[in-house]
């Protein structure tokens, strides 16, 4: 099957499924919330439907409206989306200035910046701006941990 | 080309310093003549010289209250004057952290979940607590017992309101003669559960009638449906509508009745429901500090002694009527009984809010 | 009469002149940084108001306001991250500028937009303040919910090449708005999380869907040492755009102003769909439809306008009747309040002197932004300049810091995240992100209105009910016509084609 069409019959699946476990659950709740909920996940369910039938049968023309993935060009976003994921986790672990200065420090240099002074000026730069704007003016707490 | 990058970043910090030193600045400036302003607006005084029942070294730093609501909204502004004294008479920097989310769980469960230190305290509005952890869909796991209920400040009692452009009645009777023989809608400041629809079922309990509550998502939608004659009138606080009791244009309005068991000060000509000829029917907003349950009881006391000065001062009880804040302060004990009973009365109710 | 006068006599008092330049140039600040909303930033500064007259602080958060709604167009043009909500739509024609080396251009687009939909709402906050008001009051729950639908009917315009799949991302927005508190007061979808009980927040969300995803999509250019945007050709086109061009733009700024103020006015309506309203009108009026999304000046004016339009517009009801038209208006009520201003016919006539100066101040504001935007906007294109391994992670940070900063909860920043990684497949695989953020807004208002409406109807039957209104009616009306148009002006062309001869249409796939 050609690439678009299965990675089309994947996306409707997903969408079919959720959209089912959403139905079966609407179904369930009490009158005042039911109706909206029910018709939006029909809404969802029946556009999976779509999908997935039109993958399947829809022999004919190949999707032009997608764009084939491959999953190597995706390894550096999935990387980047992991050093991002273990920022987040460690804000609240660490603290949110030196989680912050070292997540930068390490992305820049995998991003492949090589003049060190100007890595470390513009996360002075960055991490003293908002210091000065959010900690000391408008009195928001960040995240903080065991170090600042 | 990083030459240029580190000018922009440094416009942007220039811009950034500027509106920093001139708010800062700008606390300096002597306030307008507007009748309602207090030169305390500006106050940076020492603290004064109180009293406590026991002395005790507490605070040593700041505290932080906060609050489940986003700025500027009327419970913010309530956590903010309460705070504001508690600098004046403690001597440390109190600051309001507005933590949204979950409904205003996400803030009132790290409430909860604080160090029994004081240095983390909290701001709640009744019943709307209670209302969030008695809804069983909601799963929240406290209970007003999960919380040290230290004093409530705020009172905000509720009103019925119609508009004087869609609306002929005048009297709260005639409101309630016109309710028996129609089926009436009254708008609400928030869902099930919330102060005007609490007191919206009370009535109808008491005179065996039906008028729909509104359930209207925010004050603002049931001031509108209110105003554009969509419904027969609101439910509501007299901090929302008081300004508008002598308007005649689109916002006209008469306020038919209070419910509180006196008249109330910035309403001196709005009667009570029982001056109206009815049982006794107390509905309104309260809004008050809390901390969590293993709060130091010395603590405590301290923050209720010097909620008690508060109340006492003048500059408080100006800057209260300049935001239009009803004060009915309730102290320890008082304000946990009063939490209490609100929470039996809402058990009885939850059949009436589908719970 | 005198009140007006008196009033610009105030307006040059020190301390409102310097809250006005703070504002202004503050605001172009809070809107620029990704996260940081005019409602936050409105919301932050109201304490540091305290101590300031009313005139003056009043004056600094209306001129906030509109500047951040200006400045959010910056950051959307230049990185692809909407500084606010109401410049999400600004992304789409305004990044592709950047990356065509046009960013100079962009935004003097944005800048003139932003100027005159502003300043136009401010005139009619001035002048036909009262008029307005009654307009707005005439709405109620049963038309904002028609209005939703009828918002939703956009999303098929925002679909990209696929129709379907933009549905679906539309769907996955409206989805996504199930969670949280329904209407009914009942915890849907938060699998007994009390964390999700408010629902997926829309910032967040948002901040997720463009600015995460580009890090992500940015981030596929590691090691190369270069970047899609064009470093080695210069800056193009100058700031202000020739007159030609901005002539042809005119009507259109015009017509997206008006659809500004009344989105401003109409308080269930929100201000952040406007800029999605002016866009699809943008592209229903435009003889070159097909080139919106790749740096097309219509995609730039139109939401522009739009959204600093429903700037003045929000505030006619807030002022007038005590009802904000927008989320932001209803922090700068707060603001009325710690002031002692009781918004609501007091305002216009015992505080007439005050109103009147912040009325004006808001004025000045637009024209004053406008010409900021000029001074700077060489300056701040160059912020595309700078190297990609040093802006990706800064634009990171902040886009953390702006999830977090807006609640001051986790949760919020785990849905961006979330959030990041379904924008990055959508836009890997060819669908646009945008659909999910008109779902996330539209839906929660349509499921609001449906109840409130249901519950006013009383017992009538809810169809029975909104057919006894006429603007609903007329809102039925207009939600068929943009759902048939396409189909009815196909038809036309057939019969055209069968009576002259081929026209020569292009095949759609569903």
């Amino acid at each position: 099957m050609e690439r678009t069409r299965l990675q089309d019959l994947v996306i409707g699946l997903v969408v079919l499924g959720v959209g089912i476990f959403g139905i079966v659950n609407a179904l369930s709740m009490p009158e005042g919330t039911k109706p909206y909920t029910l018709v939006v996940t029909i809404i969802f369910t029946a556009l999976g439907a779509l999908l997935t039938g039109r993958s399947i049968y829809y022999r004919k023309t190949p999707s032009h409206d997608s764009n084939v993935v491959h999953a190597k060009e995706m390894l550096n976003p999935m990387v980047a989306f992991l050093m991002v994921l273990a920022y987040v986790l460690l804000l609240n672990v660490v603290g949110f200035f030196v989680t912050s200065a070292l997540f930068m420090f390490i992305m820049m240099a995998w991003m492949g910046y090589k003049k060190i002074w100007v890595m470390l000026l513009t996360i002075a730069l960055m991490l003293g701006f908002i210091y000065a704007l959010f900690v000391w003016q408008l009195h928001v707490m960040l995240p903080s941990g065991f170090l600042f | 080309m990083k030459m240029k990058r580190i000018l922009a970043v440094a416009l942007s910090a220039c811009m950034a310093l500027t509106m920093l030193a001139s708010c800062g600045n700008n606390g300096k400036q002597p306030n307008s003549g507007n009748n309602s302003n207090t030169s305390a607006n500006n106050s940076t005084q020492q603290p004064g010289s109180a009293s406590t029942p026991k002395t005790i070294d507490w605070p040593k730093q700041g505290i932080s209250i906060i609050c489940p609501f986003k700025a500027g909204g009327g419970m913010d502004l309530s956590t903010r004057l309460t705070a504001k004294y508690l600098e004046k008479y403690l001597g440390v920097t109190v600051t309001v952290n507005n933590v949204e989310g979950g409904n205003s769980w996400t803030g009132w469960t790290q409430v909860a979940q604080a160090k029994g230190d004081g240095y983390t305290l909290g701001f709640a509005n009744y019943p709307a607590q209670v209302a969030g952890y008695l809804n069983p869909s909601a799963g929240i796991p406290f209970t007003y017992k999960d919380f040290a209920s230290i004093a409530n400040v705020v009172s905000d009692p509720n009103i019925l309101v119609v508009s004087a452009n869609h609306s002929d009645i005048q009297t709260a009777q005639e409101f309630i003669e016109y309710a028996k023989n129609n089926s009436i809608v009254l708008g609400t400041g928030g869902g099930a559960g919330c102060d005007d629809d609490v007191t919206i079922a009370k009535i109808n309990d008491q005179l065996g009638l039906s008028i729909e509550s509104g359930r209207n998502a925010s004050t603002a939608e049931s001031k509108a449906a209110m105003l554009g004659g969509h419904i027969a009138g609101v439910i509501a606080n007299v901090s929302e509508y008081y300004g508008l009791v002598d308007s005649t244009g689109d916002d006209a309005i008469r306020i038919l009745c209070i419910f509180s068991d006196k008249r109330n000060d910035f309403l001196p000509d709005v009667p009570t429901w029982t001056e109206c000829g009815y049982d006794e029917i107390i509905g309104g907003s309260d809004r008050g500090l809390i901390g969590p349950a293993n709060l130091d009881p010395d603590v405590k006391a301290l923050l209720i002694d010097t909620l008690k000065q508060i109340e006492q001062d003048p500059d408080f009880q100006a800057d209260a009527v300049t935001q239009g804040m009803s004060i009915g302060m309730k102290y320890g004990d008082d304000f946990e009984a009063f939490i209490a009973d609100t929470e039996a009365t809402m058990t009885e109710m939850k059949p009436l809010f589908g719970w | 009469m005198e009140a007006l006068i008196s009033s610009f006599v105030n307006l040059f008092a020190p301390d409102t002149l310097i809250a006005l330049m703070v504002g202004v140039c503050g605001g172009m600040v809070i809107g620029a940084l990704p996260g940081l909303s005019a409602t936050m930033g409105i919301a932050l500064l109201i304490p540091v108001t305290y101590g300031m007259n009313p005139a003056a602080a009043l004056t600094m958060l209306a001129a906030i306001y509109t500047s951040a709604i200006y400045g959010g167009s910056i950051s959307a043009i230049l990185i692809h991250t909407p500084g606010t909500p109401s410049s999400a739509a600004t992304c789409l024609d305004g990044y592709p500028m950047t990356q065509k080396g046009e960013a100079l251009h962009a935004i003097g687009l944005s800048t003139v937009s932003s100027c005159i939909g502003g300043f136009l709402s401010a005139i009619a906050l001035l002048i036909i303040a009262p008029l307005l008001a009654k307009v707005s009051l005439a709405f109620s729950s049963s038309e904002y919910f028609l209005i939703a639908i009828f918002g939703l009917t956009l999303i098929a315009s925002l679909a990209g090449k696929s129709v379907i799949k933009g549905l679906i991302a539309g769907a996955i927005g409206l989805m996504a708005g199930l969670i949280g508190m329904s209407p009914d007061a009942y915890a849907r979808f938060t699998f007994k999380m009390p964390a999700l009980l408010g629902g997926i927040s829309l910032i967040p969300a948002m901040i997720g869907l463009f600015s995460i995803s580009q890090v992500m999509i940015q981030a596929e250019e590691r090691g190369l040492g270069h970047s899609t945007v064009k470093e080695e050709a210069k800056i193009q086109g100058h700031f202000l755009p020739p007159l030609k061009e901005f002539l042809g733009l005119l009507p259109l700024i015009l017509k997206c102003s008006v659809v500004g103020i009344l989105v401003g006015i109409l308080p269930g309506a929100g201000g952040d769909i406007a800029s999605w309203v002016g866009l699809n009108m943008a592209k229903g009026s435009s003889k070159t439809p097909q080139l919106f999304g790749t740096g097309h000046p219509e995609g730039i004016a139109a939401p522009e306008a739009a959204n600093n339009a429903v700037t003045g517009g929000a505030l006619i009801p807030l002022l007038t009747l005590g009802i904000p038209g927008s989320s932001t208006a209803a922090v700068l009520l707060g603001g009325l309040t710690i002031h002692g201003l009781q918004p609501g016919y007091q305002l216009f006539d015992k505080y007439a002197d005050v109103t009147y100066a912040v009325i004006l101040g808001f004025l000045a504001a637009n024209i004053i932004m406008g010409l900021v935007g000029w001074a700077v906007g060489r300056y701040v294109v160059k912020v595309s300049k700078v190297p990609l391994p040093l802006l990706i992670p800064c634009i990171t940070v902040f886009s953390i810091l702006g999830s977090y900063a807006a609640s001051q909860n986790m949760t919020d920043v785990y849905v961006a995240v979330v959030f990041g990684m379904i924008g990055y497949l959508m836009r890997k695989y060819g669908v646009p992100p945008a659909p999910v953020v008109l779902g996330l807004i539209l839906g929660p208002m349509a499921d609001n209105h449906f109840y409130q409406a249901s519950r006013m109807a009383n017992g009538v039957p809810l169809v029975n009910y909104m057919l006894s209104r006429p603007i609903s009616v007329g809102i039925m009306v207009l939600i068929v016509l943009a759902l048939f148009a396409p189909v009815i002006s196909k038809v036309i062309a057939k019969k055209y084609q069968a009576k002259f001869g081929d026209v020569g249409e292009s095949a759609e796939d569903v």
